[in-house]
């Protein structure tokens, strides 16, 4: 019992040396140590170019314009198709281009001589149009109602496939130097096009092409593409091409 | 390659959080990148680690969910795992009629310090 006020029991108290260290970290919160703050976001990485090309295809489908995304492997032949298809089709359809490659302005130069409205995006390093570069595009660039733009991207199978740019169509070339397995070993973008051209079929006869091969190939990636073989050089099966973007210029 | 424009879209949703949080220090990033999505996972994380230099992500860690795809078959209409965008039904040998998962690209969420 406590001798100054009575509280407690005879006996209750011990007497014990104090701890060799007293582990302070475990009564009071670790103060020195960073805080770590989750934030849940859940965002779609690509939703910004998707939303800028809804945007981009709520304008074209307000001013009747069909827009054609023009994609395929460098050298397929992308500018000798929209240049003769230029030549050919201005009397009766207008029609407007917008070139991309990394550098230069070759390719808009040839559009600019075929007849059509032309600018040119120079990526620089970049390997793909996106739906930025054609909405600050079409900013400057005055494209009449009713009428076709085609839009010819950087010469790659690849990366344009991710990228919607508000395009109503999308036209794949591949050449038959390119090998009848194309559609396997670039099957996001054979899937993502509504139409493909096989061009240079002048050529065959020097080649082991096999073209029902490629045919086949293309459609087990995607049932349904719309397939044309042509020669952009000869004129053999662009009549099919040109009725084809007749169709979709009404 | 364009997962170079992939990684400054990140980079792009992860300032701007940090922005609208009022975060300063960004220690991770979690993502989620299909494997029908086309994008390449060891690129991605090698053109992130380029571009958040001098930036208040600098030194963030990037975990990837690399998940697996999965398409209905057009004949059977049976589910089934896809590893890439050639992978055919096991029963009927047939790409999928339509892919439910693994074209997903997204920031699922960042860590603060």
């Amino acid at each position: 019992m406590c001798e100054t006020c009575g509280c407690g029991q005879p006996g209750e108290y011990t007497i014990k040396a104090p701890a060799k260290k007293t582990d302070y970290q475990q009564l009071v919160p670790a103060l020195d140590q960073p805080q770590r703050k989750v934030i849940t976001i859940e965002k779609d990485i690509l939703s910004e170019n998707n939303a800028i090309a809804q945007n981009n295809r709520s304008f074209f489908q307000s001013r009747n314009i069909a827009c054609i995304n023009l994609v395929s492997s460098p050298g397929s032949g992308k500018t000798s198709l929209l240049e003769k298809t230029i030549v050919e089709l201005k009397s009766s359809i207008s029609m407007f281009a917008i070139e991309g490659d990394q550098q230069s302005s070759l390719d808009a130069d040839r559009i600019m001589n075929a007849g059509a409205p032309v600018v040119q995006i120079n990526t620089n390093s970049g390997c793909h149009l996106d739906a930025r570069m054609i909405q600050k595009t079409l900013e400057n660039f005055k494209i009449n109602d009713n009428s076709v733009l085609f839009i010819e991207n950087v010469g790659n199978l690849v990366c344009p496939a991710l990228f919607d740019l508000g395009e109503q169509e999308r036209v794949l070339i591949m050449s038959v130097t390119e090998g009848e397995d194309k559609p396997l070993k670039y099957p996001a973008m054979f899937q993502s096009a509504h139409v493909c051209l096989i061009n240079k079929i002048d050529l065959l006869p020097y080649l082991d092409f096999d073209i029902e091969k490629a045919i086949s190939n293309a459609r087990f990636i995607n049932p349904e593409l719309e397939i044309m073989l042509v020669s952009v050089k000869t004129g053999e099966g662009m009549e099919s091409w040109y009725n084809w973007c007749r169709s979709i210029s009404r | 390659m364009h997962e170079l424009t992939i990684a400054g879209d990140i980079l792009e949703i992860v300032l701007q959080e940090a922005k609208q949080n009022d975060l300063h220090k960004i220690v991770e990033v979690e993502l989620e990148v299909g494997k029908l999505s086309g994008v390449d996972v060891e690129a991605l994380e090698f053109a992130f680690k380029m571009i958040i230099k001098e930036t208040l992500a600098e030194n963030a860690v990037i975990s990837i969910h690399n998940t697996n795809g999965i398409g209905e078959c057009k004949s059977c209409r049976k589910e089934f795992e896809m590893e890439d965008l050639l992978s055919v039904c096991p029963i009927c040998k047939q790409l999928p009629d339509s892919i439910t998962r693994g074209k997903e690209l997204k920031v699922l969420s960042i860590a603060a310090e």
